[in-house]
């Protein structure tokens, strides 16, 4: 049995407060990261969802059936916490295609060196949890179309989209750096 | 569309993205705040253990057991303590009886110690004032008080060799003033033997 699900199971037995404190410390740096990086920078939003995404984790700790890791479920719950939060800001629309997602995106600051995280930032939201489900916490195309409810197709077609506009919006970056004395 | 395509990303890209942080720690008031949200929805308890659950079998009964044992034990303990502090002191209260006896006896005796010296003290000036009475007077007005002086050290003599009859000094004046005593009799004649002792 792994740690995770000792510790998970402590808490399901007794609420154990020693074990939450356990699974807090070993898995939040991650899903912060995460959550942070989906909601486009948003610090205080950030730790809300974070928090959130614990409180319904622990609430549903029993249902958990360890097919998966730990640490994948919890960026489940934290994910659709997060498209909770864009679509009240406006900025999530449901749906295969990637128009919604690109009438979803924030204009670009012209004129502004662009790293690749700013990019990534300036990504629709749609595009960007695609990409950072898919490369950088390294989920497949068939778990993040689970996940989201769309097809593996879908995914891969946002994926190809998001790299698409990052790989823009980089040399847009370069552009600008040539174009400075 | 494969997704080794052209979209596949460069090396350059990539390196750039295997760059990018993967952690990145909350306000560390966070975690307090998420405990406490739990604390009040009821998904955790204040406290816990520091040990790994799950390992040993009797943590089936969860914390219940291990919290049952401690009180358990803070009960034995604090009767062990309520005990031991009777036993001490009642310890305690003899020492202070026995002490508070050998104080007692010890001022006894002090006190009959310096009752010896005022009274031998006081029989030493009244011989010293006797013996200024003898130079101004006749030896016969004296004679009575010499002889209650003898008396009384004849008596003194007697009762040292009764506190300690191996003290050489007492029994040797005993026996020389009980000599000189037998001598005198013998001396004088029979008839006019009359002792004027006055005993106090």
């Amino acid at each position: 049995m792994n740690r995770d699900r000792q510790w998970a199971e402590a808490l399901i037995r007794s609420g154990d407060e020693h074990a939450f404190r356990e699974l807090y410390r070993r898995h939040t740096p991650r899903l912060h990261q995460f959550v942070l990086r989906m909601l486009g920078g948003a610090e205080t939003e950030a730790e809300d969802v974070v928090q959130e995404t614990w409180v319904r984790a622990v609430s549903q700790l029993r249902s958990f059936r360890w097919q998966s890791a730990f640490a994948t479920w919890l960026t489940g719950i934290g994910l659709n916490l997060c498209r909770e939060n864009l679509r009240r800001r406006g900025r999530w629309q449901d749906g295969e295609g990637g128009a919604a997602a690109e009438m979803a995106a924030p204009a670009v600051p012209t004129g502004l060196r662009i790293d690749l995280e700013k990019a990534i930032s300036l990504l629709p939201a749609g595009y960007r949890t695609v990409l950072l489900m898919h490369d950088v916490e390294g989920w497949n195309h068939r778990e993040i179309a689970c996940e989201l409810g769309i097809s593996a197709g879908t995914s891969k077609s946002q994926l190809a989209a998001a790299r698409r506009r990052v790989r823009a919006l980089l040399a847009r970056e370069t552009s600008h750096e040539g174009d400075s004395p | 569309m494969s997704e080794r395509d052209e979209l596949e990303w460069t090396d350059r890209e990539l390196q750039a993205l295997s760059s990018l942080p993967r952690e990145r720690a909350p306000d560390p008031d966070l975690e307090e705040r998420t405990v406490e949200r739990l604390r009040q929805a009821g998904l955790v308890r204040q406290g816990g253990s520091d040990r790994i659950p799950g390992r040993v079998p009797w943590w089936r009964g969860g914390w219940q057991a291990p919290r049952l044992a401690w009180a358990s034990a803070a009960a034995a303990v604090a009767v062990a303590v309520f005990f031991a502090g009777v036993v001490v002191g009642q310890h305690w209260a003899l020492r202070s009886t026995a002490d508070a006896f050998a104080t007692l006896h010890r001022d006894e005796w002090m006190r009959a110690s310096a009752q010896v010296q005022q009274t031998g003290s006081a029989y030493v000036e009244a011989l010293a004032a006797l013996g200024q009475l003898a130079a101004a007077q006749h030896r016969e007005d004296i004679s009575e008080g010499r002889e209650v002086a003898l008396a009384a050290l004849y008596a003194a003599a007697d009762q040292l060799v009764k506190l300690d009859p191996n003290d050489p000094l007492a029994v040797r004046i005993l026996q020389g003033m009980e000599g000189t005593e037998s001598a005198s009799q013998q001396a004088r004649p029979a008839a006019g033997r009359q002792h004027r002792v006055v005993w106090y």
